[in-house]
């Protein structure tokens, strides 16, 4: 679909801003820059900003286009980083299969968690994600085989066709803006063809979508499946980065965090995800640097945003979202 | 007549001590148009529901175009052919109007499992669906947001949803409830139009589009069918006149 194209100078900024490719570029720009000039802090920061941009990303692909809020994101994104661990012990470290791999098998956990899930609406479903996500805590916590509750270390970085090109930092935080750049295309693409447009008319329809012979519980499970296996990646990527894989990654708290992301940017427009991210990682950051009560302004910060919400700045910038 | 494309055998339903489909059986002939009508509280809107599969009977048998569908769910019976318009206006407010009638054509394949092309590029669809839009009178209506289009435009948009996907039968609620005296007589004519290629069952309240369209009429009264039969005989049956038409039987 084509949207009319802005006209106003304000309106031309929020376009580009919420632009799919701004976000992605901003931060390649980041580690390009923190490699030549040898800032490795910068390299860190921008990659945790495009793994944690994937899984909002991807969150944000269920919760805006579907209407399917999951408070239970952190579970396929902890299980794409436990793929990299216990794959890696197993004696497999090549990045092409474990990509593939995490992808599988946080899809997977998502085919019998989401069809149960799915039987439910509203504030059930928020309930029922959040209680799968925790049960996977609990038996990640359990496998003593693999650090238990105190996590452990991965067996190293991955390889690529056995080269250990991964070693460097610069070369992860290239391969997590690849993955980050294919499934926002991927995503995008999606939002466009017919899977989206049924997902989202399930959304705000859902008696009218099915009567129109489409099967809305189909729909929703395979983008539940894609949205947890494209979580996976992310986790997988962040096992890669901080070498250290425990049942934290998929706490709770995470599962809000992400939602934070996503409803920061804006959950109806799927390249807002990103941007939540971004903005979440540089808060935690900068303002964490500067006081330990950082969550506090990042609670200043989503009223901000919700309020401002209410008032619908886009339109109030001459465009309609 | 031939094979009926819908036929009810014996259904029940009730909801506690209420009986809200009390044995009903009847059937629609595969050109017929075949109208249910029925006071308030009849029972229509259930049996719509266990028409459509919205609603599971307690007993009996929903046998559609020769298939007994009693168990299938609401999308595998659209996908049998079987088009509905809802008694309230029930479109995808979000979508465009032209949007609303591609999504339409679109389930006719039966899929939505289509990643990679845009909707917006399968051609055919969109020309199926801007001509299914300039037969019920919204030309030029198609960027409009269906949700804010008038009340009467919801109702014939939902006849071009329903219409798009050339359906062996079209099950219409109540498709003149709140629209306005020259858009029930237009859209009448339009179903008019239809007699003989598609076979219909229309619950409606509106007696002259009722006479004007039906074959036959059922008359349900108490969950219960009271009669079948021409509109003439409707008329005469003196049961029906007191319980249910009478002042308003013309």
């Amino acid at each position: 679909m084509t949207s009319p194209a802005p006209r106003s100078l304000p309106a031309r900024l929020v376009a580009l801003l919420t632009h799919p490719v701004t976000a992605i570029a901003a931060i390649a720009l980041v580690v390009a820059a923190g490699q030549i000039l040898d800032q490795g802090f910068w390299v860190t920061l921008a990659t945790r900003a495009a793994i944690l941009g994937l899984a909002a990303l991807s969150l944000g692909f269920i919760l805006g286009q579907g209407g399917l809020v999951s408070f239970g994101h952190a579970a396929p994104f902890g299980i794409g980083a436990y793929v990299v661990l216990i794959a890696g012990e197993a004696g497999v470290r090549d990045v092409l299969v474990l990509l593939p791999l995490a992808f599988l098998g946080s899809a997977l956990f998502a085919l019998p968690t989401g069809a149960l899930a799915l039987r439910t609406r509203g504030v059930y479903f928020i309930m029922i994600t959040l209680a799968f996500a925790q049960m996977g805590y609990f038996v990640f916590s359990a496998l003593s085989a693999y650090g238990g509750d105190d996590g452990m270390s991965i067996a190293g970085r991955a390889t690529l066709l056995g080269a250990r090109v991964f070693r460097s930092d610069g070369a992860l935080a290239w391969l997590s803006i690849a993955v980050l750049a294919a499934a926002s295309l991927f995503l995008h693409r999606t939002v466009g063809a017919r899977f989206g447009h049924v997902l989202r008319a399930a959304r705000d329809n859902e008696a009218r979508t099915a009567a129109l012979g489409f099967s809305v519980f189909r729909t929703r499970l395979a983008a539940t499946m894609i949205a947890a296996g494209i979580a996976g990646l992310a986790g997988a990527l962040m096992a890669e980065q901080t070498g250290f894989v425990s049942p934290s990654l998929m706490n709770w708290h995470r599962s809000g965090e992400l939602i934070v992301m996503v409803v920061l940017g804006g959950s109806r427009r799927l390249s807002g995800a990103v941007l939540g991210a971004i903005v979440v990682v540089l808060v935690e950051e900068f303002l964490g640097e500067a006081t330990e009560y950082w969550k506090f302004g990042l609670g200043l910060l989503i009223l901000a945003v919700v309020a401002t919400r209410v008032v619908d700045l886009p339109r109030l910038l001459g465009r309609r979202a | 007549m031939s094979e009926p494309i819908l036929r009810l055998d014996d259904i029940q339903k009730r909801y506690g001590a209420l009986i809200v489909s009390d044995h009903v059986s009847f059937s629609v002939g595969a050109k017929e148009i075949h109208a249910l009508i029925g006071p308030n509280g009849a029972g229509k809107s259930t049996l719509v529901g266990q028409i459509a599969g919205s609603i599971r009977p307690d007993a009996g048998r929903v046998v559609f175009d020769g298939r007994d569908v009693t168990g299938l769910p609401v999308a595998r019976r659209a996908r049998l052919g079987l088009a509905r318009v809802f008694q309230t206006s029930n479109v995808i407010a979000g979508f465009s109007a032209l949007d609303n009638v591609v999504l339409a054509a679109a389930a006719t394949d039966g899929t939505s499992f289509r990643f990679i092309r845009p909707l917006a590029g399968e051609r055919r669809l969109r020309e199926r669906a801007a001509a299914s839009l300039e037969r019920v009178g919204l030309a030029g209506r198609e960027t409009i947001l269906a949700g804010a289009l008038a009340h009467g435009e919801k109702r014939a948009l939902e006849l071009a949803m329903g219409l798009v996907q050339e359906p062996k039968f079209l099950l219409l609620d109540e498709p003149m409830a709140g629209t306005g005296r020259e858009e029930t007589e237009r859209l009448t004519e339009l179903l008019a139009s239809l007699d003989g290629k598609i076979p219909m069952l229309i619950v409606e309240h509106d007696m002259a589009t009722v006479f004007r369209l039906a074959h036959r009429i059922t008359v349900l009264i108490g969950g219960a069918v009271a009669i079948t039969g021409t509109a003439d005989e409707i008329r005469a049956d003196r049961q029906v006149r007191s319980a249910y038409l009478g002042e308003e039987a013309p």
